[in-house]
């Protein structure tokens, strides 16, 4: 055990950003539904996808932006660049590619035939000289803004995004960009739900510690103590505003530590819940990892406006979770490694962290719907937040900012 | 790492098992966790406690081979192993077959990739 000052945990949270009661509007009204879609979904930076699924030329993804009904192809062209356009076809607007992956060597529209190249370029119409006055160079696909980060594929719809994907992530930096978009990363495991819930519950119940200890209390609570979890904020961030840091308790036995738990950690480094006797891997992580803390777990960061990206050493986890309406949402989470299993021990240390990791997220998925019906029906006006839940305020703000501040700008 | 022709350790002794492992030895974990599903919190501790103190040898065993080179014969013990990982909580924080303090487990789909969203 370390010395006493080593063990020192960040403030838990803060008053700083106000101490009053919350309105819930902004779960279960549809006018704000259209306010978030207008003003957030179509100006902010979207994660839709991870850089070494579209690999080669001719690679492709089709993410569908549910909450606008925008369905995006993201393709690698021939000279290795990759490129976003939305998935119609200028020609009467049929949809280019139906499949979620895949690899073409054009994209050809089913309905007549056109057919672009993967830079979006018009290069063949059947028939063409049926068109009276058909001027090909015209009928580019429309194109989408995209940037990578970390490996990630991040989308704009706007014309002209207001910041750049850089810009957009402060204070996640360099650093960030250089460890998560280690080519070493390989996608392991993940699931989805559908949840009769608005987006942003699922979101509130991953950034904020105060939940741990009664919502996991049949899991994990004690291996990683309500206590031992800190409140980021970053209110000059635009993209970021929030964030948790979570510890390990000092006394490592604490939480219950099963006969299962304590044999898998010895052969490897999955489950977060039960200290591994080994570690994973993981290059690049100065300024990233907080290493040089002997309880440190992992920190988790707000990704504006419906990410959360837990880092850790040699695991990244990234939940991401898109409105379909106000009253409906996609909940997806997906694990990466730098490591695959070569031996079975390694795959029973992986198949307990993946099974303790789905039952620890079925408890945190678990209030949503029930808060969102109790919104809906007027039972619940406001919400109360203590300073460890600070980040659901900061949260809250930037949804509000975000609006204003685009409203704002389309006034003459 | 050793091949399946140099491997040390031999297979380890089964018997008084075989039940156990022709029942919880499937090959993917939603299999598995249908079992659990299925089954009544007997059927549940009885595999756990007759598993448990074989686990350790059972895991050195498979452990000596490369992934792909596990015995063929060996398939059902490594399956019924890493049934152990579905039960753990059922048998050692529930007492219940199902957690009754999360979603329905079955909402949770499994997804293949990252881009894996099901039909859209």
């Amino acid at each position: 055990m370390g010395k006493i000052e080593n063990l020192a945990l960040p403030e838990i949270g803060s008053h700083a950003l106000g101490t009053g009661k919350l309105p819930v509007e902004q779960y279960v009204s549809q006018e704000f539904f259209e306010l978030e879609k207008e003003h957030i979904f179509r100006k902010s930076w979207l994660l839709v996808g991870r850089e070494s699924d579209v690999k080669v030329p001719g690679d492709y993804q089709n993410f569908m932006v549910d909450t606008l009904g925008v369905s995006v192809v993201i393709a690698r062209g021939k000279d290795q660049k990759l490129r976003a356009f939305y998935n119609a076809c200028t020609h009467r607007g049929a949809r280019l590619v139906n499949a979620s992956t895949g690899n073409v060597r054009a994209l050809v529209c089913n309905f007549h035939g056109w057919s672009f190249n993967l830079e979006g370029d018009l290069i063949n119409v059947p028939d063409a000289a049926l068109f009276a006055d058909l001027d090909q160079k015209q009928e580019h696909l429309k194109p989408i803004h995209l940037d990578v980060w970390g490996g990630f594929i991040f989308i704009n719809l706007a014309e002209k995004p207001e910041w750049t994907l850089r810009e957009y992530l402060k204070p996640l930096d360099d650093k960030f960009d250089r460890y998560l978009g280690n080519k070493d990363w390989s996608w392991s495991f993940g699931w989805r739900a559908k949840f009769k819930a608005n987006w942003k519950l699922i979101v509130d119940a991953q950034i904020e510690g105060y939940h741990v200890d009664m919502t996991h209390r049949k899991t994990i609570a004690g291996a990683i103590p309500g206590s031992n979890t800190a409140a980021y904020y970053f209110p000059e961030s635009i993209g970021v505003p929030c964030g948790v840091a979570a510890y390990r308790p000092e006394d490592v036995s604490r939480g219950m530590q099963t006969p299962m738990n304590l044999l898998s950690a010895k052969y490897g480094a999955t489950s977060i819940y039960t200290k591994p006797e080994r570690q994973f891997a993981a290059e690049g992580g100065e300024g990233v990892l907080k290493e040089d803390h002997p309880l440190w777990i992992f920190d988790n960061y707000l990704v504006f406006p419906n990410i959360v990206l837990f880092v850790q050493k040699g695991q990244i986890l990234i939940q991401r979770t898109l409105p379909i309406s106000a009253d409906e949402c996609i909940w997806e989470v997906d694990f990466y490694h730098t490591e695959r299993p070569t031996s079975f021990g390694h795959v029973f240390n992986m198949e307990q962290g993946v099974i303790q990791i789905r039952d620890v997220l079925s408890e945190d998925l678990y209030t949503a719907e029930g808060i969102h019906a109790n919104f809906k029906c007027g039972a619940i006006s406001h919400v109360s937040l203590n300073k460890q839940e600070v980040p659901l305020r900061a949260y809250y703000n930037r949804l509000l900012s975000a609006i204003e501040q685009d409203q704002a700008k389309e006034k003459p | 790492m050793s091949t399946a022709a140099n491997a040390t350790q031999s297979r380890p002794e089964i018997s008084g098992l075989e039940n156990h492992l022709a029942a919880w030895g499937l090959p993917t974990t939603e299999k598995r966790l249908s079992k659990r599903l299925s089954s009544n919190m007997e059927e549940v501790r009885s595999f756990y406690d007759a598993m448990l103190p074989r686990l350790p040898e059972f895991i050195e065993y498979l452990n000596q081979f490369p992934l792909d080179a596990i015995p063929k014969e060996a398939h059902q013990m490594a399956w019924a192993t890493l049934a152990m990982c579905e039960v753990d909580n059922a048998i050692n924080k529930w007492n219940d077959i199902t957690l009754d303090t999360g979603i329905d487990i079955l909402r949770m789909i499994p997804k293949k990739s990252f881009p894996d969203r099901g039909q859209q």
